[in-house]
């Protein structure tokens, strides 16, 4: 009988929380059931019990049976544009760092060697970068999934939804239509920079070398306080903007739904503009020593004029959010 | 030349599969437990394999197709599943279904 609950036990490890004990009680009884029939109410035998289990099916199989949800991520509707997106993306990733690890190399006059050690340090330290990325374009589009998703048919057979040619949705506007290149750029930029600015921010700044020594130095430009300040909030903005972006490479149109959250994200890019303005200067204080004196003059101008120069931009972005806004609430009243 | 018995097996489950609602709905006037339920279509010609039937049964009654209870007869619990209002209303319109399948198929196959 040992068997019999060690068979229970495995099945139960694989069923839906919810509904386990009860099909464990149901399964037990049944499987006594079988035991009765052939042993006729006495003990029954090892091979006699194991019969019974090879009869019922694997723990996997059973447990499976019940399982009525669907049991995956990204279904087959976006398995494609999935695939699709997640070369995208390590394209960009990849791109981005080769690109500017190439740059940074050129520049270093260390030798040759010794460069190439370099790159293939940066290379491995790009890895966590890419699972972030493709970790979060698994979210949206699991998202994306469960919210498009029709209930899936309690009994797996035929109930395919009424199609009728009638229900088929119009076809797009020019100016409703999707350019998937758009998308795929802003994507492309957004992933960018949220890797950048979140897993290399202590990587930002710049690659010199100093005459003496020879050997590539980095210098971080940038305050701490100010990137902890503000990569928040950008990031906030880029994670919007790949949801948005992904959303449109799947369904291929704009809808009022759809602009109003692409307004949403440039509100709120403004408020974080008009937020800097007031908010931390840029760029760290301590940082020119020796060579890099040279940039004194512009760091300090940029220091020193930072609230003029963030105010300008919120208010040129505002701007352009009006325009925005003006836009779609005529193309609305147009429609009717 | 025979026919291939894999790919004749697997239509032959295609075409079963289709019958297994009906046929289950139709021996639940009367409450049965699983195994007596497994038996009584077997008895009648119906074999189909336990771990099909136990989550099918769930699903009807999760589809307010059937009742069920725990009932505790001779030494155990045993679940009892038996049609629902539902459930009688359902099996009968699916009966006519059925008659008028079997008779279209049967027509076409005179042909």
């Amino acid at each position: 009988m040992e068997m019999v609950e060690k068979y229970l036990y495995a099945v139960g490890k694989k069923l839906p929380l919810k509904q386990k004990e009860d099909i464990l009680k149901e399964l037990r009884s049944i499987i006594m059931d079988n035991l009765d029939d052939i042993t006729n109410g006495s003990e029954p035998t090892e091979s006699q019990v194991t019969k019974v289990l090879l009869d019922m099916g694997s723990p996997a199989e059973v447990a499976k049976r019940y399982k009525t949800g669907p049991s995956w991520l990204i279904g087959p509707d976006y398995y494609d544009t999935y695939i699709l997106i997640v070369k995208i993306v390590l394209a960009a990733v990849l791109g981005g760092i080769v690109i500017s690890l190439i740059v940074a190399m050129l520049a270093s006059s260390a030798a040759f060697p010794e460069r190439l050690g370099v790159f293939a340090v940066q290379m491995l330290e790009t890895i966590p970068g890419l699972f972030t990325a493709i970790g979060m374009v698994t979210v949206i589009f699991t998202i994306i999934e469960r919210v498009s998703n029709k209930k899936p048919s309690e009994l797996d057979f035929g109930d395919d939804e009424k199609w009728s040619p009638a229900k088929l949705e119009p076809v797009p506007k020019l100016e409703e239509r999707v350019k998937p290149i758009e998308s795929i750029l802003g994507i492309v930029f957004s992933v960018i920079a949220l890797v950048i600015f979140t897993a290399y921010r202590d990587k930002i700044g710049i690659y010199y070398t100093p005459e003496f020594s020879g050997n590539w130095e980095l210098v971080k430009v940038f305050s701490d306080t100010a990137f902890d300040t503000y990569i928040p909030l950008w990031s906030i903005i880029w994670a919007l903007s790949i949801a948005l972006c992904v959303w449109l490479l799947v369904t291929k149109k704009y809808t009022f739904g759809t602009r109003v959250f692409d307004l949403f994200i440039k509100a709120f890019n403004v408020g974080i503009l008009f937020f800097m303005a007031s908010g931390p200067v840029l760029f760290a204080k301590k940082w020119m020593t020796g060579d890099l004196e040279g940039f004194e003059v512009i760091v300090n101008f940029f220091n020193n004029n930072h609230q003029t120069i963030f105010s300008i931009l919120a208010i040129l972005t505002l701007i352009g959010l009006i325009v925005d806004v003006v836009k779609l609430v005529y193309r609305k009243i147009k429609q009717g | 030349m025979g026919i291939d018995q894999g790919k004749a097996e697997s239509l032959i489950q295609e075409l079963r599969r289709g019958t297994l609602v009906i046929s289950v709905l139709s021996q639940l006037d009367e409450a049965q437990y699983g195994y007596s339920l497994v038996q009584r279509l077997a008895e009648r010609g119906l074999d189909i394999e336990q771990n099909t039937l136990y989550p099918l049964l769930r699903r009807l009654e999760k589809q307010e197709l059937l009742d069920s209870d725990w009932e505790v007869t001779g030494t155990r619990p045993r679940r009892y599943y038996k049609l629902s209002e539902n459930g009688k209303e359902m099996l009968d319109y699916l009966k006519q279904e059925w008659n008028r399948i079997s008779e279209v198929v049967g027509k076409l196959l005179e042909d």
